[in-house]
């Protein structure tokens, strides 16, 4: 009997140059075992829970530093001091004011921003405050545009393709009256409608410190508390 | 080698005379010409009327020093696009007579008078001509205006002949012969208008020793460059009367140019822009690959019933594509809003650089290398700027600060590039602000503080007394009606700024741990005038 013939080389042939799960922006190492090798474009990632804000800036280090271009909308209180600290290169960060404060339609302005950067934060207020077929063109617009829209708390009007909740495990560092905050263990897990990329059979829960004593989002050495060192200042 | 000759004409102080224009022909606030007036840009005085220079204003005082010497000064504020917009009846007159004039800026010509001289019958002739033509296009502003026209060989010999010429009320006319004599008496301070010269180094010529353009000719290039580099040879060159930047007079080389056609006339200007700005950073992208800088540009514009418009314009550091787009902008508003607007809309748009240089010391764009995605972003962001406005798109640089809230400005990305300014980075090995907490920083900092009660074990508000002790442990936090435990809490860390001025403020910061659903949650809390106020979030 002939051996069946390899299909291999056929397939590879008619494969498109790039999977849709092959484009995807950089994640940090930290989290990249839980949350998975890279964010796939086009995607929503909602982040919840009590560090859902340190989570969303966690998400913007790796690609910012990689060259892609971040844009935060309807988020005025965005952390600008711990994004420089978590390493967010802040040179690809636009700021931009939410549409309604200027009174401009803001879909045009969703369209401008899905069209020019390939991460949109912003945040459940700010989705709850357009229409849900407002919400639904977005997420439409950034699928064929292949950006990917981080929410910072969950909202009913979207449902996650990656959904990333943290639990905080303890804040060390603050007694009663003394000490200071210094670094908190975060408990992240993900969940949502689709797989995540490049992550195998990891676990779907990590703890990490987020943020660490130096203000970046650091893996837990099991047998080595964080500890603040002193040094001298000028 | 002798520069060809020029020819000059030079509104003074033309910021001023737009004013004047623009509240004639009621675009703007009226002014009285005769008033002491004062046009302010980044609180200098950029152009000022003859009375307020009479009463002692000078270009390039303070808008404080320039009020304190004269009292009753009427300040008027600076917009480019008036000043171009009531150049432009100037800029036609003159145009009817010499077909190849160059706008160095609003406010001045410069053009060759070979051709024109011949045909009007001499150099005097023709500047009595322009003068004529000047004053006629300027007929509403009488008395404000002050018209200079210089003839001389060479761009500054022009330019400080119509100077002089400002001065004594009647063209001046330099004969070729006499340029070095003409130009010798001068000061070295005329270096800062005509060439642009930067102050601190007018200055250092003037400690020096040389204080006029005859003391620095005296001198060889080659000492002059030992000291300055490529400037001083310039410099040289400018002095002794070679100068080396003509107005050109011949055909431009047209594999530089970029234009484009539209199959839809267009109605708006913006849209116009938008159009320049691709085809300007099309150009900029081609010199910069070979080098080079465009130093004058043609723009001709032509709308859809043939009706023409094109102009000349003229910089001598180099159009960047952003100024290339203002200028764009400048002739269109001028157009449109002159005496013979189009018709109908706009069918082509075409941009020839007529004179490049090599680049000797340009900068880069403010992102350095562009990449693609910088490209595209920088896009989505003119975009975002044209649909929000000028200050809803900004980009965080650093400056340094006590607070998470003010370590990093947020700087409109429609002001980044204009006067040099650019993003700063927060240097690697910058340490810890004296004063600031350490990090981590709060992740959510609240644009408006939110209010708390904060109370101790007995229900008694904390306080914190001179000595910056508190009154006793916090025990339970109030936000809204939701009353929470502290589970820990350090501070307080007072601070006291700008105990000298009436802005002045006192509080006492605290971070505060509380009992959460999901685990305890910490906030950045201040005491201010007995006030507790959540102001940034640890989520």
């Amino acid at each position: 009997m002939a051996a069946q013939p390899s299909t291999a080389p056929t397939i590879a042939s008619i494969r498109p140059l790039t999977f849709a799960h092959e484009r995807t922006l950089p994640v940090d190492p930290v989290l990249a075992p839980v949350v998975g090798s890279g964010l796939v474009r086009g995607q929503t990632v909602v982040c919840a829970g009590p560090a859902s804000m340190s989570c969303a800036i966690a998400l913007l280090i790796a690609p910012t530093r990689h060259g892609s271009w971040a844009a935060v909308v309807g988020v005025p209180s965005f952390g600008v001091l711990a994004a420089a600290d978590m390493g967010v290169a802040l040179e690809r960060t636009v700021f931009v004011d939410d549409p309604h404060r200027v009174g401009v339609d803001p879909a045009n302005v969703l369209g401008a921003l899905v069209d020019g950067f390939d991460i949109v934060v912003t945040s459940a207020d700010f989705l709850s405050s357009l229409t849900p077929s407002l919400v639904r063109r977005f997420m439409t617009r950034l699928q064929s545009r292949g950006a990917v829209c981080v929410v910072v708390d969950r909202t009913r009007l979207v449902s996650a393709d990656l959904g990333i909740d943290t639990d905080v495990h303890t804040w060390n560092g603050i007694g009663d009256g003394h000490g200071r905050l210094c670094a908190r263990r975060v408990t992240v897990g993900v969940d949502g409608r689709r797989h995540r990329h490049g992550r195998g059979d990891g676990p779907t829960r990590r703890d990490v410190w987020l943020p660490g004593p130096s203000g970046r989002l650091e893996e837990i050495d099991t047998g080595h508390e964080p500890v603040v060192r002193l040094r001298a200042v000028p | 080698m002798t520069p060809p000759r020029c020819a000059v004409v030079w509104c003074a102080d033309w910021p001023v005379t737009a004013a004047v224009l623009a509240g004639s022909a009621g675009r703007g606030p009226q002014f009285d010409p005769d008033a002491p007036l004062a046009v302010v840009h980044a609180q200098r005085v950029q152009a000022c009327s003859v009375a307020a220079s009479r009463d002692g204003v000078r270009v390039g005082q303070t808008r404080r020093e320039a009020q304190g010497a004269c009292p009753h000064l009427v300040l008027v504020p600076h917009d480019t696009d008036r000043d171009a917009r009531f150049f432009e009846p100037v800029v036609r007159a003159v145009g009817d007579l010499v077909p190849l004039v160059d706008v160095e800026t609003s406010g001045r010509l410069l053009m060759a008078t070979r051709g024109p001289s011949r045909y009007v019958g001499g150099d005097e002739r023709l500047a009595e001509r322009l003068l004529d033509l000047t004053v006629g296009a300027l007929d509403r502003a009488r008395g404000a205006a002050a018209i200079g026209v210089g003839i001389a060989d060479g761009r500054v010999a022009a330019m400080l002949a119509a100077r002089r010429s400002i001065a004594i009320g009647r063209p001046v006319v330099v004969p070729s012969s006499s340029t070095r004599e003409f130009l010798a008496p001068h000061s070295v301070s005329a270096l800062v208008p005509t060439i642009g010269a930067d102050p601190d180094v007018v200055d250092l010529l003037r400690r020096l020793g040389l204080e006029t353009f005859g003391h620095v000719a005296a001198l060889t290039s080659t000492q002059l460059s030992d000291r300055f580099g490529r400037w001083g040879e310039g410099l040289f060159r400018v002095v002794s009367g070679v100068d080396d930047t003509p107005p050109a007079a011949v055909a431009p080389p047209d594999d530089l140019s970029a234009s484009r056609t539209f199959d839809d006339p267009i109605g708006q200007i913006d849209q116009v822009v938008f159009a320049a700005k691709a085809l300007a950073d099309a150009i900029d992208t081609t010199l910069s690959d070979r080098g080079l800088v465009c130093t004058r540009l043609v723009v001709d514009v032509e709308s859809e019933h043939g009706e023409r418009s094109s102009r000349a314009w003229v910089h001598a550091d180099g159009l960047a594509s952003a100024a290339v787009v203002d200028r764009v902008r400048w002739q269109l508003v001028g157009w449109i809003d002159g005496d013979d607007p189009p018709s109908a809309g706009i069918t082509s748009l075409s941009l020839v650089p007529t004179d490049v240089r090599h680049d000797s010391a340009q900068q880069r764009g403010f992102w350095g290398e562009r990449t693609q995605a910088d490209d595209t972003a920088t896009r989505a962001m003119t975009r975002l700027v044209g649909l929000l406005g000028p200050d809803a798109v900004t980009l965080a640089s650093w400056r340094g600060g006590r607070h998470p809230h003010d370590q990093f400005e947020l700087v409109p990305f429609a002001s980044l590039g204009a006067d040099g300014r650019r993003l700063i980075a927060r240097p690697a090995d910058q340490p810890p602000w004296p004063g600031a907490l350490p990090a981590p920083a709060p992740s959510v900092v609240l644009p408006e503080p939110r209010p708390v009660d904060v109370v101790d074990a007995h229900g008694r508000a904390v306080a914190v007394n001179g000595r910056g002790l508190v009154s006793a442990a916090p025990a339970r936090v109030r936000i809204d009606r939701d009353e929470r435990r502290v589970v820990a809490w350090a501070g307080p860390w007072p601070f006291e700024e700008k105990w000298w001025t009436p802005q002045r403020r006192r509080a006492a910061r605290f971070q505060f741990v509380l009992a959460g659903e999901r685990g305890p949650d910490a906030y950045m809390v201040w005491l201010e005038n007995g006030r507790w106020t959540i102001v940034g979030e640890y989520r």
